[in-house]
């Protein structure tokens, strides 16, 4: 993030990447692979042309693009804050991703069969000779976890001439086992290749291929210059996203407020629930306290004002943030490992909940249609005071002071 | 089958023996009985105990809620949510529920809340088995209808917390300066954990009376709170001591792992007193729940190393040298197929030791009955509560024929042994053959042990597994243990199980070991390696090491602790950096108001 606080860029990367291709000696320390007799199989040189400062890379749209691709993985594994990324892995992980583990001699001698291309070597799990936390943590962000129809069906059967013959190549006896390594490997690439515009094309989409479960990192990342009518949408999104995490009626989540449910002992027929307004909770991001250096956000804070003033915050990594911005477009899980994820996000809802101990919403498939609030009430003065539990029907569309 | 060799074993050893061995505890090694029991039901009962000093009996649920004729068992099956909901609308502190539909919301509410199904079944037409500790006056309720359900978990627990000197848990004298953070029946402010449960309780009248107890209106209380009160107002008054047979005294009877006994005591003090009032209710009993099981499992694995030990050198290992069982921890909960793997194998070490319980408790028995008449050791007069450790140590000494008295026994061990080999030689042919062996195992105790110990059949050698698995909370959502059927060629064979951590067990044990001995309560900065070593030493969870006699990859142990820092991050319970180890920290989530 810049020093103003207004943007994010990205010139610490660009000038680390154009210092490890030889900075201002670049042109010089390339020209020889230009007339190279291993060029066409060597995988240094097939990333120095996407990657290289100009003029060692030829295209200037095709290189920025390439390299946004490769920054923004980079960002996600900051932001997933798994680990802190020291300049020390920051580079060693470059070197890996962009210029391998082998010499030019390898290449020459024809030993480099072994050699695998820079999208592989940034993204495949089990690339040869793969060390270090980012590139450990950069493997959950590989577009080849994630599926179009589109776009895997034109990486499959390209229409270009050389593509088909590649194709027939692969032949129609091609296992499944084999299809779906050139898949994972083509979608990597195509990550890094393809326009935006060219993924529009195919899938209609311009965002269809990106990192996996990084829909939503680009928000996530904007977070920190973001406006605050910009935040305030997002918080109402992660709200909507929090009450879809339990399963409630549609009573409740077609109220205006936000609907989160109480976890009974045993499953009941009757659905419980609390309500909140959405205007009392807010965004905002967790950054150092250090202006001096450059910095990037790793959490967002969802902060609930109770009632009498008290504050309540939520952490949210990427992971969690990408999940509960899911939920809220409907999409359903189904992946038990994300138990965990969400161990912290029940605790932050367990307090709210209990804030509103005295006073909850249920609604019985009984009486589809009405929806009944529970509470505690205290009734008469002094000596003859009682606390009496009540219960009220309610007309589902009756709000909460929203 | 077991009530033929029985009269056998009558006949032959004396009715009055049969009774002391056939059994399948042996109490002064472990006071709880080897069976299943339900943990989450054990809280409402040490409540009792803790504000009455004395067990709990029958009260007055099933009078209450099923008026109909019949048999206990029949009208117990007849308490159901319904019914309890129909009682509670007739009251005047409800308003709004006679509809269908509000009595079938108050019956959800209270299965929400309040009471659980017995097997855990849905609906509201099921019997009701358990009450939850949602407040001081679940107590009240007595659920399940005997104590002794709970197979004596209760009464240790008080035991333990109470950290008495006597032969039974008495309540505290009034005014007596040594209290300690468990007092029996005095205030509910002096107890710790009955402190926590009793928001808006105040006594009017002489402490053993039991309607002594009153709710004040004026106190504030949640929907689930003054459901549970509500309920109990019903019944009128706490249950009443038992009557008949059994005991009304709770006996100061504690595991002979002293040191685990004592670490559980420690633990549940320190987190009731700085936590009841910082967790959302829900949260905390949760975690509560998760620290009596990770307690629990450090005494049960202790005993069990500690009885092997006593089996092989007749010693009970001094406090210093007492540790529990080391096992392996999957932090995947299953996920990751190789650590699942290597913690069922680490589980399964230890579930063999328990197997093999059943015949050194059957020595235990056999040596206790033999010992405690002989007059010499009669005129000894050795303590046996509240830590029978003196005692088994002279067992160990009879056993291993070092004692004066050792010939005397075993003699009589081979006398009676021999007889017992002919009156079974018919029937039970393998008991006999082993009575006869002394070749194989030339100790007499031991050969009766083995012989008798597969005669008690199923039910009496004891659901050991039964009672592992509820320690551990086996298949709960806040247990230490997964349970998983294996099959191999369609064969289904023996269920395997690994420990894991569930969310609430790492909630408890890092907001538990953040906290500084001593009356006042502080949080403390500690380093996730020193954390990591500590649950290793105090309940033998191995994470990032092998325990002793495993042998598993570092990549899978690195694996392993990778998996845990990570969930603790997710659960914001960790802090730091990744290239200094030494800066990876714990943090708690409720952060601790000092107390004045």
């Amino acid at each position: 993030m810049t020093a103003d606080g207004k943007a994010i860029d990205t010139g610490f990367l660009d000038s680390l990447v154009d210092a490890l291709y030889g900075g201002a000696r670049a042109e010089e320390t390339w020209t020889p692979c230009r007339t190279c007799s291993a060029q066409d199989r060597c995988q240094v040189f097939r990333a120095t042309r996407y990657f290289a400062p100009l003029p060692v890379a030829h295209n200037e749209h095709v290189q920025r693009r390439a390299r946004v691709r490769l920054y923004d993985a980079l960002q996600a594994v900051h932001l997933r804050g798994e680990v802190q990324i020291t300049v020390r892995e920051l580079r060693a992980a470059l070197v890996y991703m962009l210029f391998g583990v082998h010499f030019c001699s390898d290449y020459h001698v024809g030993e480099q069969d072994a050699a695998v291309p820079y999208w592989n070597r940034a993204f495949d799990p089990v690339s040869p000779e793969r060390q270090g936390e980012v590139l450990r943590e950069i493997v959950h962000f590989d577009p080849a976890l994630e599926a179009h129809p589109h776009i895997d069906r034109a990486l499959l059967h390209p229409p270009d001439s050389a593509a088909q013959a590649e194709m027939q190549r692969w032949g129609a006896s091609e296992r499944t086992a084999e299809r779906r390594a050139r898949l994972a490997a083509e979608r990597r690439r195509a990550y890094f290749e393809w326009s935006e515009r060219t993924i529009e094309q195919v899938a209609e989409r311009g965002d269809a291929l990106g990192l996996a479960q990084g829909r939503h990192l680009r928000a996530f990342r904007d977070l920190a210059t973001m406006d605050d009518d910009g935040r305030a949408e997002l918080a109402r999104r992660l709200c909507r996203g929090i009450s879809h995490l339990e399963a409630l009626p549609l009573q409740a989540t077609e109220r205006p407020g936000v609907p989160l449910r109480i976890t009974p002992r045993t499953p009941t027929e009757t659905t419980f629930w609390v309500e909140k307004r959405a205007a009392d909770f807010r965004l905002e991001v967790e950054l150092p306290r250090t202006s001096n250096v450059d910095r990037l956000h790793r959490h967002a804070l969802l902060t609930y004002r109770y009632h009498d003033g008290r504050k309540e915050t939520l952490r949210l990594g990427a992971e969690l943030w990408h999940l509960l911005l899911e939920l809220e477009d409907g999409y359903q899980l189904g992946d038990a490992a994300t138990d965990d994820t969400f161990a912290h996000l029940s605790i932050f809802v367990q307090r709210l909940v209990q804030e509103d101990e005295r006073r909850m919403i249920a609604w019985s498939p009984m009486a589809e249609d009405t929806i009944y609030d529970v509470s505690a009430e205290l009734e008469g003065e002094a000596a003859d005071a009682r606390q009496r539990l009540a219960i009220t029907p309610r007309r589902p569309g009756a709000g909460h002071g929203e | 089958m077991a009530s033929d060799a029985r009269k056998i074993v009558e006949n032959v050893l004396s009715p009055n023996m049969a009774r002391d061995i056939w059994s399948a505890r042996y109490e002064y090694a472990l006071p709880i009985s080897s069976n299943a029991f339900e943990l989450s039901a054990v809280l409402p009962a040490v409540l009792y105990m803790f504000r009455f000093g004395q067990r709990r009996g029958r009260g007055q649920f099933l009078d209450t809620i099923v008026s109909d004729e019949g048999t206990r068992p029949q009208r117990r099956r007849k308490a159901t949510v319904e019914r309890v909901a129909r009682m509670l609308v007739s009251s005047s502190d409800l308003r709004g529920f006679e509809g269908e539909v509000e009595q079938a919301v108050l019956g959800d509410l209270l299965l929400c809340f309040c009471v659980e199904n017995a097997n855990r079944r849905e609906g509201r037409d099921q019997q009701i088995q358990r009450v939850a500790p949602a407040h001081y006056f679940a107590s009240w309720v007595d659920l399940p209808e005997s104590v002794t359900a709970l197979r004596n978990v209760p009464e240790t627990i008080v035991a333990m917390l109470a950290a008495q000197s006597g032969d039974s848990v008495e309540p505290t004298e009034a005014g007596s300066s040594k209290t300690g953070w468990f007092p029996v029946a005095d205030k509910f402010e002096k107890n710790t954990l009955l402190h926590a449960f009793s928001r808006g309780v105040v006594r009017s009248g002489k402490r053993a009376i039991q309607t002594s107890d009153r709710f004040d209106e004026h106190e504030p209380v949640g929907v689930d709170e003054l459901l549970t009160i509500r309920l109990a107002q019903q019944l009128k008054a706490a249950p009443d001591r038992p009557r008949g047979n059994e005991t009304r005294k709770i006996s100061n009877q504690r595991p002979i792992a002293e040191r685990a006994a004592e670490e559980f005591s420690e633990d549940i003090r320190l987190f009731v007193r700085a936590y009841a009032e910082l967790m959302p209710r829900y949260a905390f009993i949760d975690t509560l729940e998760s620290c009596m099981t990770v307690g629990m499992t450090a005494i049960l694995t202790s005993v069990v190393d500690m009885l092997f030990s006593w089996s092989d050198t007749g010693t009970v290992p001094r406090k210093h040298e007492q540790a529990p069982a080391c096992i392996f921890v999957d932090c995947s909960n299953g996920m990751d197929s190789k650590l699942r793997n290597v913690a069922e194998q680490s589980l399964d070490d230890l579930m063999r030791r328990v197997e093999r319980l059943p015949e050194v408790l059957m020595t235990l028995r056999l040596l206790d009955h033999l010992s405690r008449y002989n007059s010499r050791i009669k005129k000894l007069n050795v303590r046996k509560r509240p830590y029978a450790t003196e005692w088994l140590n002279l067992l160990g000494e009879v056993l291993h024929e070092r004692h004066q008295e050792a010939s005397t026994i075993h003699g009589r061990m081979e006398d009676d042994g021999n007889q017992l080999a002919e009156a079974l030689e018919k029937e039970y042919h393998d008991a006999a053959a082993v009575l006869h062996d002394d070749e194989g195992e030339p100790n007499a105790i031991r050969r009766a042990a083995a012989a008798l110990t597969p005669l008690l059949g199923y039910r009496l050698r004891g659901n050991l597994m039964g009672m592992v698995d509820s320690t551990l909370q086996t298949g709960r959502p806040n247990g230490l243990a997964r349970k998983r059927v294996k099959t191999r060629g369609g064969r289904r064979r023996p269920d395997v199980r690994s420990l894991v951590v569930s969310d609430s067990t790492l909630d408890y044990l890092v907001h538990r070991h953040l906290l500084r001995k001593g009356k006042q309560l502080h949080q403390r900065p500690l380093p996730f390696v020193a954390f990591l070593r500590t649950i290793r030493e105090r309940y033998g969870l191995y994470v990032d090491a092998a325990p002793p006699g495993m042998a598993i990859s570092n990549e899978l142990l690195q694996a392993n602790r990778r998996i845990l820092e990570r969930r603790l991050r997710d659960l914001g319970l960790l802090v730091g950096v990744n290239d200094a180890e030494s800066m990876k920290r714990l943090r708690a989530r409720f952060k601790l108001v000092p107390e004045v």
